[in-house]
């Protein structure tokens, strides 16, 4: 059974831009645009790895990554943070708010390939 | 016979009723006569075996007033009813036996006797009285019977006199009972009172106009223990409260009664209100507030909080005063540390507004009138007796119509000042000599008029001098928005940059990777053309923010210890490629030993990969670039060296200014011309400095010198200036130094 990845991104290219790179992997995605929708998602679909881009429209990711980690069933999802939020003390400031590892946009194919598969086995 | 009667235990506890006499003490005594005088005529009749009838009567009814007292216990102003029928028992008993003059005659007593226990004695004797002239009366208008004859007589007289003895010693010891009992009574009364005086929370003292101590009274007032009888209690009081408790001392002796504060000089923090009452021509009592008084914990807290106030508004960096409107000080309310220049005392007799030269003084009183209207102001002046001293004061209105200021040193104006205000002085001098040399020889006028001209300018000067702080200080508050605004605007940019440059340089990167299948290769070489561009922007976007940052002066740098080879490999590592392309050969000469530096990691590399990739750009093929490091005497020391064009010297001038770049058109387009001045701001914010060294068509070194070398492991000798390959490990591969130099075609 092929592993489940939850893209939480409200930018439409960079969305078919993760989707089609984890699609051509053979991973199966579920998308939304919106923090609160990831919530339900996550509880109802159980996904293997969380994408999290930090800048939503309603809901910090940040935000969203704090409800998980405190949710006992979802807290062992591991989160990685995928943002342009590149500047000096973010990836910091990222890392504490729970996020399991921290890809900065523009991503390189090849990093961003690696860091999914050490997440996912 | 009538015994003494003890007291009985309830009277000793009955010491609310004070006006009464103990209650069944006149009842035992009529119980005891009625006894007495009944057993005494018993006895008699056994021993005389035959008495006469009358006699018999008579000895009833004299016994008959006891009976009813003993039944009818009457109480209170009551009792005296019961005199009533002594008086007429004691004349009926003596008209009986002949009259007052007969052997019962002496029963005409009992009345008072009788009345004594009660305590109304004065009634005792009226009733005596009339009984004596009741008994008299019978006697004399004959209506008494025929005194008993021979030996009866005699045992009647006898009895009426032991009777009478017997209840006069009897009342006597009532009396006597009655007294103490009161007494014990006012002695308990006594005690109770002292008790509930000493307990109560006031403290109070008799002084005299000048404060001494007459008496004192009341548990000892904490941080004014009852020491102070010697020197009284003006002295005992801080020195700026002596005169108003002086002053209330005295206004009380005047009036009658008055009210005062103070705080004791051995506690400042605490405050005792006072309340004065004359208790004679020279002599006052004063009762200290109850709120000083500890005993009461509601008063305690308020006692305590007050305390901390006051001990916060002493110990305050600022002087503060509550001012009246027209900026005189309230008497009592200055607190806080003084600027220099400035005494508490000084304030309070002068004002606010006369603390001022006479040309800020209208800036006072401006400040005032604004503070009164809008709720507050602030206004900074030169003191009138310190000359070239400032102060700041801020004013607040307060709820009942006064300003509180707070007065602090205005540093800032007061350098200025001071140096405008010592030239002033010296030219005032300048101008008072010449003045006067002018008037013993009037040649010198157009010297005084110079002088004149001078300190007209020197005032100007300053006036102009202290409008300029203050729009400093505006100008100040406004670049630091602008600054906040302009960092958030820097935050913002380059979010919304970097995420449409995700997608480009993401699908490009898909598409160069040939994920999906194979492309043409002129599609090939466009989809990599993507990327290389997306990637220069990317780097363009980083040096724009970096050179805002720094411009900005936001760049903070984030120093470490750590080696500095490793972070130049790294930075070589991704030049390999851009050299390889070039056709340039890249040489790293690092130190064998460790070279520990304390700086920003990210900026050292920066440093490597700006001046690296601009030396790339300049060197033709087959050239090279040397990049060394190494600790000359105690700076790090970055130099790379190319054997390129070389820069004209004309171009030098411009170079490390942000967007200026040498060379031609075709070169100028591959950069952002950001390159160095980034590597001489990165430099600057270690504390260093770059150089160019530079020959047309010879090569170009650029030098970098920062003093961060970390202080423990220290290289033992820094190496050679010149050992370009010599010596030192030269760098290839990402994570290792081979000895061969690398070369790619």
């Amino acid at each position: 059974m092929s592993k489940k990845v939850l893209i939480v991104e409200d930018n439409e290219l960079n969305m078919k831009l993760f989707h089609d790179l984890l699609d051509a992997q053979g991973y199966e995605t579920l998308q939304t645009r919106e923090g609160l929708q990831a919530l339900a998602l996550a509880r109802q679909h159980r996904p293997d790895l969380i994408l999290m881009d930090i800048q939503l429209p309603e809901i910090s990711g940040l935000e969203v990554t704090k409800w998980l980690k405190e949710d006992d069933e979802l807290s062992h999802i591991p989160v990685v943070a995928v943002t342009a939020f590149a500047m000096k003390g973010d990836e910091e400031r990222i890392r504490e708010g729970g996020c399991e590892a921290y890809i900065s946009k523009p991503i390189s194919v090849g990093y961003f390939l690696d860091t999914v598969r050490r997440f996912l086995g | 016979m009538d015994s003494s009667p003890d007291l009985p235990p309830e009277d000793a506890q009955a010491p609310a009723r004070p006006a009464e006499a103990p209650a069944s003490a006149p009842v035992l005594w009529h119980a005891g006569w009625g006894l007495g005088v009944g057993v005494c005529a018993g006895i008699l009749l056994l021993v005389l075996g035959q008495v006469s009838t009358l006699s018999v009567i008579a000895l009833a009814i004299g016994a008959l007033p006891g009976l009813i007292g003993f039944v009818w216990r009457l109480k209170g102003g009551w009792r005296r009813v019961l005199l009533l029928p002594w008086m007429v028992c004691a004349a009926v008993a003596a008209s009986l036996t002949g009259g007052i003059s007969g052997p019962l005659g002496v029963w005409c007593l009992s009345p008072l006797l009788a009345a004594l226990p009660m305590g109304f004695a004065f009634e005792g004797v009226a009733a005596a009285l009339l009984a004596v002239a009741g008994a008299s009366f019978a006697q004399s208008s004959g209506l008494a019977q025929e005194p008993p004859a021979g030996i009866m007589a005699v045992w009647l007289g006898s009895l009426a006199l032991a009777s009478t003895a017997a209840g006069g010693a009897g009342a006597l010891m009532l009396t006597l009972g009655r007294a103490r009992v009161e007494h014990r009574r006012l002695e308990a009364d006594h005690s109770a009172a002292s008790a509930v005086l000493a307990d109560l929370p006031l403290s109070a003292a008799v002084v005299d106009r000048e404060g001494h101590v007459i008496a004192q009274h009341g548990p000892p007032l904490e941080g004014l223990p009852f020491d102070w009888l010697d020197d009284g209690l003006i002295q005992a009081a801080e020195p700026s409260d002596r005169s108003s408790l002086t002053a209330a001392l005295s206004d009380a002796l005047d009036h009658g009664s008055g009210d005062g504060a103070f705080s004791p000089a051995a506690a400042p923090a605490r405050r005792f209100g006072l309340k004065l009452r004359r208790t004679g021509e020279k002599s006052l009592i004063v009762v200290f507030n109850e709120t000083a008084a500890p005993a009461a914990s509601r008063g305690a807290e308020l006692w305590a909080g007050r305390a901390q106030l006051e001990t916060l508004l002493r110990a305050h960096p600022d002087l503060i005063a509550l001012l009246e409107p027209d900026g005189r000080v309230t008497p009592l309310s200055v607190y806080g540390r003084p600027p220099e220049g400035i005494t508490p005392a000084g304030l309070g007799r002068a004002g606010l507004v006369q603390l001022a030269v006479a040309e800020d003084e209208p800036a006072v009183v401006e400040a005032l009138k604004t503070a009164l209207e809008t709720g507050h102001a602030g206004v900074a002046f030169a003191l009138r007796e310190a000359p070239g001293r400032r102060v700041a004061a801020s004013l607040r209105r307060t709820n009942d119509g006064r300003l509180v200021a707070a007065i602090r040193e205005d540093t800032e104006g007061s350098a200025a000042a001071h140096a405008f205000s010592a030239r002033e002085a010296g030219l005032q001098a300048a101008l008072a000599l010449a003045q006067s040399r002018a008037q013993a020889q009037p040649v010198a006028a157009p010297a005084t008029e110079g002088l004149e001209k001078d300190l007209a300018q020197a005032k100007a000067e300053l006036s102009k001098a202290r409008t300029d702080l203050t729009e400093a200080n505006g100008a100040r508050e406004r670049a630091e928005a602008v600054a906040r605004a302009r960092a958030r605007f820097l935050a913002n940019m380059s979010h919304e940059l970097r995420t449409p440059l995700n997608a480009i340089m993401g699908f490009s990167d898909i598409m160069r990777a040939r994920m999906f299948g194979e492309l043409t290769p002129k599609y090939g070489e466009y989809a990599e053309l993507i990327h290389e561009s997306g990637g220069h922007l990317m780097d363009l976007i980083n040096d724009i923010l970096d050179m805002s940052k720094i411009e900005a002066e936001r760049y903070d740098l984030r120093r470490e210890v750590f080696d500095v080879r490793e972070a130049m490999t790294a930075a070589l590592r991704l030049l390999r490629l851009q050299a390889d392309d070039a056709g340039v050969q890249l040489r790293g000469v690092l130190p064998q030993d460790v070279l520990l530096v304390d700086a920003d990691r990210r900026a050292i590399k920066q440093i490597v990969l700006n001046l690296v990739s601009n030396a790339l750009k300049f060197t033709p093929r087959e050239g090279s670039v040397t990049v060394t490091a190494r600790a000359a005497e105690d700076a790090l020391e970055i130099v790379v060296a190319d054997t390129g064009v070389g820069i004209a010297r004309e171009d030098l001038e411009r170079l490390g200014q942000p967007f200026e770049q040498a060379g031609d058109a075709q070169a100028r387009m591959q950069g952002t011309g950001l390159g160095l001045s980034l590597v001489k701001a990165f430099a600057g914010l270690h504390g260093g400095e770059m150089n160019i060294e530079s020959t047309l068509g010879e090569g170009t070194a650029v030098t970098v010198r920062m003093p961060v070398l970390a202080v423990e492991d220290k290289p033992a000798a820094p190496a050679p200036a010149d050992d370009r390959g010599a010596r030192a490990p030269v760098m290839s591969g990402p994570t290792t130094f081979p000895s061969m130099p690398f070369r790619n075609s």
